[in-house]
């Protein structure tokens, strides 16, 4: 369990989060969603530890972040950055392995076998030996959150884990969570930018903007053609949902049939 | 191939480069010489090459050892495949440190002695503590200048290069207003030589080193987590505002014990790495063992062809190394690039 309690936090002297307090559980999905800018990122990190909190306290198991060793945050909380960076030459057996660097000591090594576990849960086990640098983006994402689970923790923060995949691979990936989330019990946070995958996959949704939460509740509690007009300045219809569970946007151009912009026709 | 063939195929073109090197030189020697090293009573020959060729294998081995060592090290926690020992100041600090111990010991002792060489006036057994002297001031100047709330790879990168201009500028300077027949052994010192060196010159670089390796070993889970980004490597666990520092220091202070030995040996602590990867993949304790092997195996198989290529003459071997080095490099390159694995 992860609690934020008011923090605030900044770069430089410039804050990007203010006043802003969570508490996420393990065994459940929760969704950051909100514009560019608007401190996803950096709230993200600020719960992994990752990044100085100015005002406030992070908490890790009713303890203060910053009294937690590196590794010791790393056994509770894995954490997969928007673009992280690959070593160069590696196989995916290798990228993988490093997973293991909090739970092992100096002289003891990583197990391989657990090594092809991990990779068997993300379906990637038949590419233990391939060149990382050959994977395709779908594969490349379910090699780095191979390497999240190896790390055997029970938070796992993903920063837009979806955002450079075509749509086939963006279900994938979020089928995979849910499964995680559901055999394994482990608490996801992730930043999500498609509103209606937020809606359709997580259990709770926190939307920022400017630093501030502004919302914060399940999908159905959250979601609104207001709230979306507030965090994104679009217009949104909502298709009415039967289970009112997730309600799902449309942008209103095109159930209208009316743009909210100008377009370009061309006579044909 | 695993791994481990490849150690040992290393290690025996590694023997064979260095019972080479102690059989052929200036002085015309036989195989029988090399046997006659283990008798009670060793002939003039034999007295000669143990007297004169072990220590320079021995530097040699030492010198390609550190900086392949120290540029594997340097290029992973820089985040920058062009990092080498020369990045950061520690070769500029060193040519400086003994430059301008050349001078001043020229200036205050007279002059008179116009015919002199540097050499009458600074003893080779000098050398590579005030070498070792330079490089480790020059690269905390770096370290500190760059320091502002830790390290970061950009602010290393940028001082390590302003240092290094300021110092190179500086080194010329002084070579340059030695008068002629002193610059050459300053000129032989810059371009990375073996010669004349003996025991006394390997010793004070040994400490230094060993406790470098010592740290690096102790550090090596963390240097290959270090090869993803920091965020990443942080999240996996690593305390970066510790290892990158630690790991900075030691791979500086083996550069600056190969520097104090052998002056400024180039290509060998840039080009090892990149060989080591290519020859044992991206396992970073199997590129460890490998860029030892490989890097002692250059610079011994470099001095030896340096000294063979006009006998009694000698090309220094930073310049073999670098004459051979490059051109390899930019195959290798090219061949890796074709590949589209860099």
């Amino acid at each position: 369990m992860i609690e934020a309690s008011s923090i605030s936090v900044g770069y430089g002297t410039h804050d990007v989060l203010t006043d802003v307090s969570m508490t996420i559980p393990s065994a459940s999905i929760t969704a950051l969603i909100g514009p560019n800018g608007c401190g996803k990122s950096t709230l993200l990190k600020s719960l992994a530890g990752l990044h100085r909190v100015r005002e406030g306290e992070v908490r890790l198991k009713e303890k203060s972040i910053g009294r937690w060793s590196r590794k010791s945050i790393a056994r509770e909380i894995a954490f997969l950055a928007q673009s992280p960076e690959a070593p160069e030459g590696v196989t995916v057996g290798q990228l993988v392995e490093h997973g293991g660097f909090a739970r092992s000591g100096l002289f003891h090594g990583v197990d391989r076998t657990s090594v092809l576990d991990a990779l068997e849960m993300t379906g990637m086990k038949d590419h233990a030996d391939r060149p990382f640098r050959a994977l395709s983006g779908g594969e490349r994402q379910r090699a780095w959150i191979a390497l999240t689970l190896f790390q055997e923790a029970e938070m796992l923060l993903l920063d837009e884990p979806t955002s450079y995949l075509d749509m086939g691979h963006q279900i994938e990936i979020l089928d995979l969570l849910m499964k995680l989330k559901e055999n394994q019990g482990i608490g996801i946070v992730m930043v999500l930018h498609d509103i209606n995958q937020a809606s359709q996959y997580a259990d709770r949704i926190i939307a920022l903007k400017d630093g501030t939460v502004q919302a914060d509740g399940t999908p159905g509690e959250v979601i609104s053609a207001e709230l979306v007009q507030r965090l994104y300045g679009a217009q949104v219809s909502i298709l009415p949902d039967p289970t009112g569970l997730r309600p799902f946007c449309v942008p209103r151009g095109r159930v209208s049939g009316q743009s909210t912009r100008p377009v370009a026709t061309s006579a044909v | 191939m695993p791994a481990r063939y490849k150690f040992l195929l290393l290690f025996f073109l590694l023997a064979a480069a260095c019972l080479l090197s102690l059989r052929y030189g200036a002085v015309a020697a036989q195989w029988s010489d090399l046997a006659d090293l283990f008798s009670k009573e060793p002939g003039p020959v034999a007295r000669a090459i143990l007297q004169f060729r072990l220590p320079r294998v021995l530097c040699a081995i030492v010198v390609g050892l550190y900086l392949a060592l120290a540029g594997l090290v340097f290029q992973i926690v820089l985040r920058n495949p062009l990092a080498d020992p020369t990045i950061f100041g520690v070769s500029g600090g060193a040519s400086f440190a003994v430059v301008l111990a050349m001078n001043l010991v020229i200036f205050f002792s007279g002059s008179g002695l116009a015919s002199g060489v540097a050499t009458d006036f600074l003893p080779m057994g000098m050398v590579p503590p005030i070498a070792l002297l330079g490089a480790l001031c020059a690269t905390a100047a770096v370290m500190a200048l760059a320091w502002q709330d830790g390290l970061s790879t950009m602010r290393l990168v940028l001082f390590g290069a302003v240092v290094a201009v300021i110092l190179n500028g500086f080194v010329m300077a002084l070579v340059l207003s030695l008068s002629e027949a002193r610059t050459e052994l300053a000129i032989l010192w810059l371009a990375g030589s073996l010669y004349a060196r003996d025991m006394a010159n390997l010793l004070p670089a040994l400490p230094w080193g060993i406790v470098g390796i010592f740290v690096i070993l102790l550090f090596a889970r963390s240097l290959s987590a270090l090869q993803f980004d920091a965020t990443t490597a942080q999240a996996l666990g690593v305390r970066t505002r510790l290892s990158v520092p630690v790991l900075i220091v030691a791979a500086a202070m083996l550069a600056s014990s190969a520097v104090s030995v052998a002056g400024p040996v180039g290509f060998v602590g840039l080009l090892v790495p990149h060989v080591a990867r290519l020859v044992f993949g991206a396992n970073l304790q199997d590129r460890l063992v490998g860029c030892a092997l490989i890097g002692a195996l250059l610079v011994v198989s470099g001095d030896l062809l340096g000294r063979v290529a006009a006998p009694p003459l000698e090309v220094p071997v930073g310049i073999v190394t670098s004459l051979i080095g490059a051109p390899v490099f930019a195959v290798l390159m090219r061949q890796e690039f074709r590949k589209g694995t860099a």
